[in-house]
Formats: C-alpha cells, sequence, structure tokens
C-alpha cells in the first residue's frame, strides 16, 4: 500500500513541479505578463491607501476615484486572464492524462491509502473510482492524488508566487452580496 | 529577540525587516497581503502539524475534522489578535484574513492526516 501511496505522491509532485514551471515559462516569466502584475500590485496599492485615509476633500471625488481605480484592476485582471488562457488550457489537458492514467493503467483496483473518515456521498465517486468491496474508507490513486496537488500545488503557487492572486470565489460572493444590500 | 525590543516595537516598525521576520513580532506595521502570507504559512504548517498527530493518534470521522476545525481556527486567531496584536477589522475581518488561506489549509491537512494514518496503523506491507 505505501509505495502506491508514495507513487500517486510522487506523480503528484511532478505534476504540480512542471504546472508551475510551463506556467513560468509560457506565462508568468514574460514581460507582458510581469507589466501586469506590476500594474496591478501599484493600483491595488492605490485603492488601498485611498479607501483608508481619513475622510478628507471632497466625497464625491473620492469615490469617483475608488470606482476609476476598481475598473482599472478589473482591466488588469482581465488581460491576466486572457494571457493564462493558454496555459490553463495545457494544464486541464496534462491532468486529463495523469486522471486516465491512474484511472486505467497505472492504478486500477489499487487501495492506496486508508482514509480516517467515510467520505460525503458525491466525493465517494472519487474517492472509491474503480474499488472493489464497499468498505468506503479505501482510498482510490485518483482522490490521493486530488488531495496531494491540493495541498501540493496551493504551497508552490504560494512560494514562488508567480501569479496574480486570485480572489477566492467566496469572498466575490461576500463582496457582491454587500454591494446589493447598499 | 528580547523581550524590550517586543515592548518597544523597535524591530516591529523597521522597515527593513522582512514579513517572516515581522511574524515573530509584536504590533508590527503589515500591509494586507504581507498578513495574508504570513496566515496562509501558519495555517499551513498548523494544519500539517495537526494532521500528523490526528493521524498518529488513530482519530477519525466527525470527530477528526471537528477538532481540526476548532482547533486551527482558535490558533490562528490566537496568533493575529494575541500574538501579533493585529485588530482584524483593519485587514477586512476574520473573513478576509483566513478565508484564501484554509482552501489550502485543509487541503494540508487531509494531505497529512491521510498519509499518516495509513502509514501508522495499516501493514506497510499490506
Amino acid at each position: 500500500m505505501w509505495i502506491s501511496a508514495l507513487q500517486v505522491l510522487l506523480i503528484a509532485l511532478a505534476n504540480a513541479g512542471s504546472a508551475e514551471y510551463l506556467g513560468y515559462r509560457l506565462v508568468y516569466g514574460t514581460d507582458d505578463y510581469q507589466s501586469v502584475k506590476r500594474g496591478l500590485s501599484r493600483v491595488t496599492a492605490k485603492l488601498e491607501s485611498e479607501e483608508s485615509s481619513a475622510d478628507s476633500g471632497n466625497p464625491r471625488k473620492r469615490q469617483r476615484r475608488i470606482a476609476e481605480l476598481k475598473k482599472q484592476i478589473k482591466v488588469y485582471k482581465e488581460k491576466a486572464t486572457s494571457m493564462t488562457m493558454r496555459t490553463t488550457l495545457l494544464m486541464a489537458g496534462l491532468q486529463i492524462a495523469v486522471f486516465y492514467f491512474l484511472n486505467t493503467v497505472g492504478f486500477s483496483g489499487v487501495v492506496v491509502a486508508k482514509l480516517p473518515f467515510t467520505p460525503f456521498g458525491f466525493v465517494q465517486g472519487l474517492s472509491h473510482r474503480n474499488l472493489p468491496g464497499e468498505d468506503f474508507t479505501d482510498c482510490s490513486a485518483v482522490f490521493l492524488f486530488v488531495v496531494s496537488s491540493l495541498f501540493i500545488r496551493n504551497v508552490l503557487q504560494r512560494y514562488f508566487d508567480f501569479s496574480i492572486r486570485q480572489v477566492s470565489p467566496w469572498s466575490t460572493a461576500f463582496e457582491q452580496a454587500q454591494e446589493t444590500n447598499l | 529577540m528580547s523581550t524590550n525590543s517586543r515592548r518597544t516595537g523597535s524591530v516591529a516598525t523597521d522597515p527593513q525587516i522582512s514579513k517572516f521576520e515581522k511574524a515573530f513580532c509584536r504590533d508590527a506595521r503589515w500591509e494586507k497581503t504581507e498578513l495574508q502570507d504570513v496566515v496562509f504559512w501558519f495555517l499551513v504548517i498548523i494544519s500539517s502539524i495537526l494532521g500528523l498527530v490526528w493521524g498518529c493518534l488513530g482519530l477519525t470521522g466527525y470527530l477528526g475534522f471537528m477538532s481540526y476545525i476548532g482547533a486551527s481556527f482558535a490558533a490562528s486567531v490566537y496568533y493575529y489578535s494575541t500574538f501579533l496584536g493585529i485588530d482584524e477589522e483593519e485587514y477586512g475581518g476574520k473573513s478576509a484574513l483566513l478565508q484564501e488561506a484554509y482552501t489550502s489549509a485543509l487541503g494540508s491537512f487531509l494531505f497529512t492526516w491521510i498519509f499518516s494514518y495509513t502509514f501508522v496503523h495499516y501493514d506497510l506491507l499490506d
């Protein structure tokens, strides 16, 4: 069991490492992307100082400046998203290839780990994929790969800090809800 | 770092020191992104340690999840509000500081929990 688990861990490490490397070579290390990143951090810093500054001057003008800065941030983010589109597609292709390998050729029917919990119904489809028996604490290679990738990729992304940070969908929804209430 | 420098904040207010040095100083001046970074690494490290301990102790099921959420939340709030002396409202509240880090923290907890639980409680040659 442990050899299979370590193999899956190595695959996840290689996958996350190659994704970061390709991302850097194709997008994040390019001059265009770097200038967008610099522009975005400059405008974000301006917005933060504008929002945290004491209420001096005309509040209407201040509101207008904040709205303008928010619009600029949106434009920068859209530019960055369009630049990363190509690598996103490439990564998705790579991910599908790894999933196919884990599901069929490499680890079909192999229990790679024991889960210390019984997953929810819809997660069982992933955690018990292609496994025999009804013991839902048996863990498939695909599930271990997903969990390992979630951990490794997030840590690598934060450590290297190549890309522009994406706002979590939760906080976006929260902000939208607040704006709707206002 | 001496207790005196902590109290006076002389190191904490030095613009030359890095965010990871500031992570051990009380009453430092923080940029929002710096603080989010430090809280992120703090949560990831705490979650990895908790996962390792939970797996070795053999905690399972909802008890494992709930105790992790309680312990990690309490540790992170203690860290930034008591240890660092941060007023969370200045940085957008708990949600702004913790939301982003929790996805990664949960990943690191699951990762170490599953691996340590498997390695400690199941025959390695099985």
